[in-house]
């Protein structure tokens, strides 16, 4: 099966180079989504060997994601992958994350880091639950790790995606996708890489706050 | 009752915004609905400035004690509502850029790898977009 890897980079220069390295041994390709970054993140990206789709200007977590499932489906993809330019997810982990979905036993799977009670710092659980919460409230599936950029989808499931918001809200779109296609969710668990880099890059209150006001938007828009 | 320069210029701009919407909807560019709901708007503007007891009276119904507060209040609600309409309509056009980006971002890829076969339809998410958007899917409020 052909899996391709889908990594969202937004000026992740310091890290982009050595996350595409990481995953060529686990991915036939490996796509970055250069978010119209400003830095040397896609020159980096595509010297480590990956396929470089680059937004003419930045347009957000949920756009980039976008982007990269249109690529990897006209790449025929058969299992897609979204995973992290900021060095905290294991390239290993993405083996473990599309074996249910290689032997047909899931439609999606979402790598989970709450799972193991290790390495995540208390501000960032509390954060991730009232995440998980709010998806939960909103759109009615609860997954214990709903933020979560490490994913994966079998190409049948990503073709039905219907993916609209643009930033951070695309997270919990995800999820009320997986409600509402009816898809069958392995929660694999994995161990995340926190690093100085990779915590200071996280989204902060206000993001958070934005994030969760657009996503209750969106839900009372929808018919 | 007293006739105060004021109510003149309200009565003249109301004049003036009935006879926009009449003939805007004789255009073909507002739909009924939205007609009835501007006129009624501007007439009422008119029938408080001349009887501002009408307000009062209103007032009293919904239990907001003076005319004037009943006006603010209708008139603050309305902004709000305004501000909501303007939020969602921004965001509706982010997302259209976010489709333009997209597209040019696919179509250069697909030249760039001349050698793949299925080169990605680059248009067609926006093609998807203004086809829903024709069927208003993406018309809110
Ligand atoms: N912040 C941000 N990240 C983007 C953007 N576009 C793509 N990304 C990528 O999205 C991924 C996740 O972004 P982060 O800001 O690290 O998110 P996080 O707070 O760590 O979120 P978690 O995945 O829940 O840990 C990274 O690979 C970014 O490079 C953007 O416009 N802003």
């Amino acid at each position: 099966m052909r899996r391709v890897v889908v990594v969202p980079a937004y000026n992740e220069e310091r890290t982009v180079g050595d996350v595409v390295r990481s995953l060529i041994r686990f991915a036939d390709r490996v796509i970055v989504v250069d978010d119209g970054s400003t830095d040397g993140s896609a020159a980096l990206a595509a010297a480590a060997g990956a396929d470089v789709v680059s937004h003419l200007m930045n347009r957000g977590l949920g756009a980039a994601l976008g982007t990269g499932i249109s690529a990897a489906l006209a790449d025929n993809a058969d299992i897609i992958v979204t995973f992290d330019a900021d060095g905290q997810h294991r390239a290993e982990d993405v083996a473990r994350l599309v074996a249910p979905l290689e032997a047909g036993a899931a439609d999606a799977a979402i790598g989970c880091r709450t799972l193991e009670r290790n390495g995540m710092p208390v501000s960032r659980r509390t954060a991730n639950w009232i995440g998980n919460a709010l998806t939960a409230a909103l759109f009615g599936t609860w997954v214990s790790d709903s933020q979560s950029g490490l994913r994966a989808f079998t190409r049948a499931a990503a073709e039905r995606l219907d993916l609209t918001t643009d930033r951070m809200e695309v997270s919990s779109e995800i999820i009320r996708e997986v409600g509402r296609l009816g898809l069958r969710l392995a929660e694999v668990s994995i161990r995340p890489i926190y690093t100085d880099y990779s915590l200071s890059k996280g989204q902060g209150f206000v993001v958070g706050l934005k994030t969760a006001g657009r996503l209750v938007v969106k839900r009372v828009l929808q018919k | 009752m007293s006739n105060h320069p004021i109510q003149f210029f309200i009565l003249a701009f109301v004049g003036f915004a009935v006879s926009r919407v009449v003939s805007r909807y004789r255009e073909g560019k507002l739909q009924t609905a939205p007609m009835i709901g501007w006129a009624a708007f501007w007439l009422a503007t008119g029938v408080v400035s001349l009887l501002p007891q009408v307000a009062t009276v209103f007032a009293r119904i919904v239990g907001v004690g003076r005319g004037v507060d009943a006006v603010m209040y209708v008139a603050i609600l309305g902004l709000f509502y305004g501000l909501f309409r303007m939020f969602v309509r921004v965001e509706q056009l982010e997302h259209q850029l976010t489709l333009i980006v997209r597209a040019m971002a696919l179509k250069d890829r697909a030249g760039r790898s001349k050698q793949e076969p299925t080169a990605p339809d680059a248009g067609a998410p926006i093609k998807a977009y203004a086809e829903q958007e024709s069927r208003g899917h993406h018309r809110v409020l």
